[in-house]
């Protein structure tokens, strides 16, 4: 048989993660924010309040918070999409370049960052066919033909489980779960190394929701892609990400593996976030009070100046609390926790949330 | 035990309800309903197809299923404001004729729904006393009795006196959702239908929500019915489950019989 001599199966890079880690001799990150600060104009307080993350190439991060956190904020901050209102500190560097002004980011954001939205219908064109909205994303970035363009759409459309005959229906003429996942393949048309997704399931079913989460871990896996997933449900986050950060008021509470997090939180904060969701266990006929969910204790608006910024709210509050936030790391060091006082004090241990 | 359990007297465990037996006790029975949509265009669509289904009283159904699966259709059929093609809706035993305009309107005072999203079901010109008085208006209450049901339904839902000046467009969205619910109330219902309004909601928010709906529920003797594509939710609020596929109904047991079946 006829072998070329260049071709090593065996040791070829699979994806793009690992084509860089052999140039580059290490792991490179897909993005790394660091002390970043974002302040509207007329604002009390912050809306992110010096926090750094990082992303490594082909990993998935999901950002847990609830509304006004901060989360959608730092999302827009990484990918240039601040309103020029809001004045910023702190860096953004994609795929080892730094960013510094909007400018910066023509021709790498719906190239090498693909970004996805919470409402569909508002991304997308009600005028224009939903395989032509692809084109478009193609021609802006890669220059090529209208054939080569509208082959790849259909590829594209293959790809996240859209009929062919979808290219040519209008948005009206589409579900809320094909609407996104028409976005989706906008943003991977031009094969980006990371994907920022803000909520872009939330609209969505929960059946039609898991399968949108299935196909972009498939797609994400297949391609060695990076996801930075923000969303404020914690099922959501623990079906695409690998690595899992809890915001709240802009600071970030707790950081480590998903289903680490998830099973034993370690801030108080994220175990009472928890406490709040459904449980699977049925209610069927028990009284109306026995059905009643814990509550998260105070109002979302009182945030101390300084210190933790949950503390007024927190059961295990200390003193000590109002003092910096200082971040602790968990025994196995793969896990940090913004919280001062050790998780001792409380039960651990959650029912599954699935 | 809430008064509902007692009033109704279907403390029956294990007993899922079938159809056809307590067509009297129920806040509202439907039988062999059907929906079309698209008549005459040549595209019809049949959205329900048969529904058998009765909302016990005092009591929290869940309605599960997809979207498209006809949940919202239904919702709007119970609630009095879609006409179906067949099949009959019993509000306390008695049922709605669909031709008559002035049992229509009361029928509709005593359900009333809830949409998903709750800052969009009120026109945000309206101060929060315009959006509770709207409802009243055809109403028997005086003025004076209308002002004190404002106070008495803002308690309710746990809103401060101090924002019945406020514009409906600069209230937050919890508070938006607290004034929806508010207004279903000032026509003083027997039925609530909740249409989704608990999606998309942060979890400490949700958590909330759900409280004071068991509240409202335990309080005022209400029947509700929570749609919804959340199984866990169902599960945490609701007493009966029913799910919608394809416009017809699968009761409970068979749901009950799939979550046992499940690991």
């Amino acid at each position: 048989m006829h072998v070329l001599p260049h071709a090593e199966p065996d040791s070829a890079p699979r994806n793009r993660q690992e084509l860089r880690d052999r140039e580059d001799g290490s792991a490179t990150f897909a993005l790394r924010l660091t002390d970043v600060s974002i302040r509207y104009r007329g604002a009390a307080r912050p809306a992110v309040d010096g926090v750094s993350l990082q992303i490594e190439a082909g990993r998935s991060v999901g950002l847990l918070g609830e509304s006004g956190c901060g989360k959608s904020s730092l999302a827009r901050f990484a990918t240039g999409l601040l309103p020029a209102s809001a004045s910023t500190a702190g860096s953004v560097e994609l795929e080892g370049r730094a960013l510094r002004d909007p400018a910066d980011w023509r021709g790498l954001r719906g190239s090498r960052v693909g970004v996805v939205f919470q409402q569909p219908s508002l991304a997308l064109h009600p005028m224009r066919r939903a395989g032509s909205q692809v084109v478009d994303v193609l021609r802006a970035h890669r220059r090529g033909s209208s054939s080569w363009c509208r082959e790849r759409a259909a590829e594209l459309f293959e790809e996240l489980d859209l009929a062919p005959e979808l290219l040519r229906a209008f948005p009206h003429q589409l579900s809320g779960g094909q609407q996104q996942r028409v976005v989706l393949a906008q943003a991977l048309a031009c094969e980006p190394g990371l994907l920022v997704a803000d909520e872009p399931t939330t609209a969505l079913d929960r059946e039609t929701e898991r399968q949108v989460l299935q196909l972009v871990d498939r797609v994400r896996r297949r391609r060695g892609m990076s996801l930075f997933w923000i969303s404020h449900d914690p099922r959501v986050l623990a079906e695409v990400a690998d690595t899992l950060y809890v915001m709240y008021a802009g600071r970030f509470m707790e950081q480590g593996p998903v289903h680490e997090v998830l099973k034993t939180p370690d801030h108080p904060y994220t175990r009472a976030l928890i406490d709040c969701a459904p449980r699977r266990t049925a209610r069927l006929h028990e009284p109306l009070s026995r059905r009643r969910l814990p509550e998260l204790p105070g109002d979302e608006g009182s945030v101390p100046p300084e210190g933790c910024p949950f503390r007024a709210r927190c059961p295990h509050q200390a003193p000590i609390c109002r003092d910096e936030l200082a971040s602790r790391a968990g025994p196995s060091g793969e896990r940090t926790t913004w919280c001062v006082r050790p998780e001792a004090a409380w039960p651990t241990g959650v029912e599954d949330l699935s | 035990m809430s008064s509902g359990f007692a009033r109704s007297g279907l403390v029956s465990p294990g007993s899922s309800s079938r159809a056809g037996d307590r067509v009297d006790e129920a806040a509202l029975a439907v039988r062999g309903l059907w929906c079309t949509y698209g008549r005459g265009t040549g595209d019809e669509k049949a959205v329900l197809r048969g529904i058998d289904f009765d909302l016990e009283d005092g009591e929290i159904t869940a309605l599960l299923g997809r979207s498209g699966s006809g949940k919202s259709t239904l919702a709007l059929c119970l609630a009095f404001l879609e006409v179906p093609d067949r099949g009959s809706i019993r509000l306390r035993g008695s049922a709605v004729d669909f031709t008559q305009r002035r049992l229509l309107v009361r029928a509709r005072r005593k359900v009333q729904l809830v949409m998903q999203d709750p800052a969009r079901s009120i026109s945000p010109y309206f101060t929060v006393r315009q959006a509770l008085i709207e409802p009243m208006i055809a109403g028997r209450e005086s003025k004076k009795e209308q002002q004190g049901k404002i106070r008495r339904l803002l308690a309710q839902v746990g809103l401060p006196d101090s924002i019945l000046a406020m514009t409906a467009r600069h209230l937050s969205g919890g508070q938006a959702q607290r004034l929806a619910l508010a207004r279903a109330l000032a026509t003083d219902p027997e039925v609530l239908i909740l249409d989704e309004s608990f999606s998309g909601l942060d979890l400490s928010l949700q958590a909330r929500w759900v409280n004071l709906v068991l509240e409202l529920v335990e309080s005022q003797g209400l029947t509700c019915l929570l749609i919804t594509h959340d199984e866990n939710l169902a599960r945490q609020l609701a007493g009966r489950r029913v799910r919608l596929v394809d416009g017809q109904i699968v009761a409970e047991g068979q749901i009950v019989a799939e979550d046992r079946g499940a690991p």
